[in-house]
């Protein structure tokens, strides 16, 4: 369903490498939890797999479709909910979900249909013709759930969905997560929230200063009666230490070099140097 | 009082954002533009008001009407003033987004009102010092005033004119943010309102301007002054406070100083009317009323549309049903084809007498095609310059853009369409008008023609491709460097600096063109074209200029919109 294979991403001046050689696949039916600190690397890998922001290095395939080769075809195999629950609030709740069944091409008998459930769904009946600069924080958050399903994506990908949502909600948004990924469709969701990733996920991936620290299959944890907070904990804590040593050495060099070019083309060299490392990664790849 | 004074700071630290430039040497680069653009516009405003003052003098067995020109000038000032300040404190007081951010400090209403109205007399008395201050030197200079009057009255009355207008504001400001409340959700009756004014102001200014060139043509303007000066005087004596000031500089140093005890006496009472009722009211407004966002409902049918009219429709809406760029983007638009049938009228009307009084027309009677092009070529940057903020304005929607599975190019397309289409229709109305009013006059050797078809055909063409590079550098120039975390719709296109930068080459270019259109319909040949020959210039550079900014955007735009990482 998702392929994602040694992606690198270094934004623009960056001193560090958001995403680095981050690999991994969703199968079919799955739910599959991305796991990691602020800053960790969840949103940009994400971003990167939407096709928001272009990527360094690497491949990502979505149900088969390259996502620099055939952006279209990956594009209209999923649906995607944004952590900043951004919306365009000038159009009314139903505007918007038309505007983007429009974008997907939604054949008009099946529409009302897949609209009505959803709305219902996602308790949005009353206010779903009201223009969404009235809505709450969690009512956004459920027209960008409705407005990512309705035309029933393949892999539906969700960043921190739950931030802002109220309890009755959340458990609405776990229970159709459950039932989507039933009916052979996968998901894949972002979260800080370790408790929720461990009763929903199939599989999580944990991710820190951008490196996949670990893939972990729940259900084998669940057996062992492992708790995914303590290896959390463990694993990130490990991690850190690596990362902050890398990080401290980078901006040693940093200020070494800032002494003999000055700070601005110092700068520059360690953007140079990280874009040589990342494609020497590459290279051995 | 240290609390209000941090508020003023952190107040006027906000609000000045070009302070705050990467570079000192861009700042100051900045300043020197907004500098030299500033000294252009007051050069020309002050030696308008010289000559026109110089109109008032004395003429020989005739009144002396400076002191009631000095009235009609603080009038209207007081009342442009006025205007400007009631969107302005609006802006400071309500939408200035900061209320809830305030209200959570441990501040009371009071002192967040009071340090509000404060930055907006301040504003005021900046406005009034730069433009009241350079007009009242030019009129002193004119009625030869004495040195009490640079001295101590120009000081005196820049910091007391803005009194009466501030009062004024104050008693107007809560019932028309109740009005504007109310309707905010009826966008389109706001800006029926807006454009009417407006339009309504554009005609009113039309008129005056046709009737001055009636007074010119027939009498002479200090004639007609003179022919008028009983009922001027009258109109004059109705111009309260106005007329208080100017009356107070007519009788001498000792007069003025016994005056101003009065004025200061009154500006006191009214200044502290003003806070007391503002107070009650505002901490009512403030306290009790902030922090409600209502819409509007509407059903979205859905028909099944291809992606580009989806993203037309969604495009629209978002400009439309938003007051503030609905006014920016129309404002132009509006007043375009008004302009161009007004000033193609007075000339044409300049041309007729001339032809009826001389028996030859004036130059004027010629220049519909000049005329026409002068307004439109400079007005078009002014529409033009909304797409500049075509990319920023989706916010932190930018993200769907580039998630859906509509190419980019066909994105931007729709983007520059959408200001391109209403800018080309105006300026269509306006030649067509400009072709209907500016007709043929006399005959034989006294033949005068208006505007032939091949004129409107060349006015077409140059207008429409300098409105696509105008758009399309707009677009360009924004989607290198968008702005997506605004908040506020009315504050996009000051804080991306992209609008501007378009208004300034607009204004250039436009002035640069009709200089050379005037010039060569004037028979100036600087260089040895003719007038003929100036329209195909001025042709292939519009082509040559729409043609490259659109390649640019079309071909270079996709790429960058791609490598965004927003």
């Amino acid at each position: 369903m998702l392929k994602v294979k040694n992606l690198f991403k270094v934004y623009k001046n960056a001193k560090y490498i958001s995403a680095r050689n981050v690999s991994f696949e969703v199968k079919e039916g799955e739910i599959f939890g991305f796991l990691g600190v602020n800053g960790a690397g969840k949103s940009t890998t994400i971003k990167c797999i939407t096709g928001i922001i272009p990527f360094t290095a690497g491949k990502i395939e979505v149900c088969g479709h390259d996502i620099k080769e055939e952006p279209f075809d990956a594009k209209r195999s999923f649906g995607f909910v944004p952590d900043n629950h951004a919306v365009y609030d000038k159009l009314t709740g139903s505007e918007y979900i038309s505007y983007i069944a429009s974008i997907y091409k939604v054949p008009v008998e099946e529409y009302q249909k897949r609209f009505d459930t959803l709305v219902e769904k996602f308790n949005l009946k009353n206010a779903i013709n009201n223009q969404i600069m009235s809505y709450s924080h969690g009512m956004k958050q459920k027209i960008s759930i409705i407005g990512a399903l309705i035309h029933e994506p393949k892999l539906w990908i969700l960043d921190e969905p739950m931030v802002g949502l109220d309890p009755q909600s959340i458990l609405d948004v776990k229970n159709y997560m459950k039932e989507y990924a039933e009916s052979g469709n996968s998901v894949i969701f972002s979260s800080h929230n370790l408790d929720t990733v461990e009763k929903l996920c199939d599989r999580a991936l944990i991710i820190h200063g951008g490196t996949v620290i670990a893939l972990i299959d729940l259900k084998e944890y669940q057996k062992k009666g492992i708790s995914l907070e303590d290896e959390f904990m463990r694993l990130t804590k490990e991690a850190s230490k690596e990362i902050d040593k890398v990080r401290a050495d980078l901006l040693k060099q940093e200020e070494e070099l800032a002494k003999k070019m000055g700070k601005r083309k110092a700068g520059k060299a360690m953007q140079k140097k990280i874009r040589e490392e990342v494609f020497a990664q590459m290279e051995m790849n | 009082m240290d609390t209000i004074w941090t508020l003023i700071k952190l107040q006027f630290r906000a609000g000045a954002r070009i302070a705050r430039e990467k570079s000192p040497a861009r700042t100051a680069l900045k300043w020197l533009i907004i500098i030299a653009v500033a000294s252009v516009l007051m050069g020309g405003l002050i030696a308008v008001y010289y000559m026109l003052s110089n109109q008032f003098t004395i003429i020989e067995g005739g009144v002396d009407l400076l002191n009631e020109f000095l009235t009609f000038t603080l009038a209207a000032f007081m009342a442009i003033q006025t205007l400007f300040l009631i969107p302005l404190l609006i802006k400071v007081l309500d939408i200035n987004n900061d209320r809830e951010l305030l209200l959570k400090l441990p501040l009371s209403s009071r002192q967040i009102f009071i340090s509000k109205l404060l930055v907006a007399y301040s504003f005021e008395l900046l406005f009034t010092l730069v433009i009241l201050g350079p007009l009242l030197i030019a009129y002193g200079a004119v009625a030869s005033m004495a040195w009490w009057f640079f001295v101590f009255a120009i000081p005196l009355f820049i910091i007391f004119v803005p009194v009466f207008p501030f009062f004024l504001t104050i008693l107007l400001l809560f019932p028309i943010i109740k009005l504007v409340q109310f309707l905010k959700q009826r966008t389109v009756i706001t800006i029926l309102v807006y454009l009417g004014a407006l339009v309504g102001g554009i005609i009113l200014y039309m008129q005056v301007v046709q009737g001055m060139v009636h007074a010119i043509a027939y009498d002479g303007f200090a004639d007609t002054l003179q022919n008028n000066a009983g009922q001027i005087q009258n109109i004059s004596r109705y111009l309260f406070p106005a007329q208080l000031f100017a009356f107070m500089v007519s009788g001498g140093a000792g007069s003025f100083f016994g005056w101003f005890a009065v004025v200061i006496a009154a500006s006191a009472i009214l200044l502290t009317g003003a806070f007391y009722i503002a107070n009650l009211k505002y901490k009512k407004f403030y306290m009790e009323e902030h922090g409600t966002m209502s819409g509007f409902s509407a059903k979205g049918k859905y028909n099944g549309l291809n992606s580009s009219t989806a993203v037309l429709g969604k495009d629209s809406r978002n400009i439309f049903r938003s007051s503030n760029y609905t006014f920016q983007f129309l404002l132009i638009v509006a007043i375009t084809p008004l302009l161009i049938f007004f000033s193609n009228r007075v000339a044409n009307y300049a041309a007729f007498h001339s032809l009826a009084e001389y028996g030859q027309a004036s130059m004027a009677g010629d220049m519909g095609f000049e005329i026409t092009l002068l307004i439109s070529i400079v007005l078009i940057p002014l529409a033009s310059a909304f797409a500049a903020s075509n990319i920023s304005r989706e916010g932190h929607n930018i993200y769907h853009t580039k998630l859906i599975p509509v190419s980019f190019r066909k994105q931007l397309f729709i983007k520059a369409g959408i200001v391109f289409v209403p800018i080309f229709a105006t300026t269509l109305v306006g030649v067509l008008l400009s072709m209907i009013t500016h007709r043929n006059i006399g005959g034989g050797s006294m033949y005068i023609a208006g505007l032939q078809g091949t004129d409107v055909l060349v006015l077409l063409v140059i207008t429409t491709f300098m409105a696509i590079g105008y758009i399309c550098l707009g677009t360009y120039i924004d989607l290198r460097k968008p702005l997506c975390n605004q908040i506020g719709t009315g504050e996009l296109t000051k804080a991306t600096g992209h609008a501007n930068f378009i208004i300034l080459l607009g204004t250039i270019i436009g002035l640069g063109f009709g200089a050379v259109a005037l010039l060569a319909a004037f028979d100036i040949n600087i260089v040895d074209i003719s007038r003929q020959g100036f329209r195909i210039f001025l042709l292939i550079f519009s082509i040559v200029f729409g043609g490259t900014f659109a390649a640019l955007l079309f071909v270079d735009g996709p790429k960058r919109y791609y490598r965004l990482e927003q």
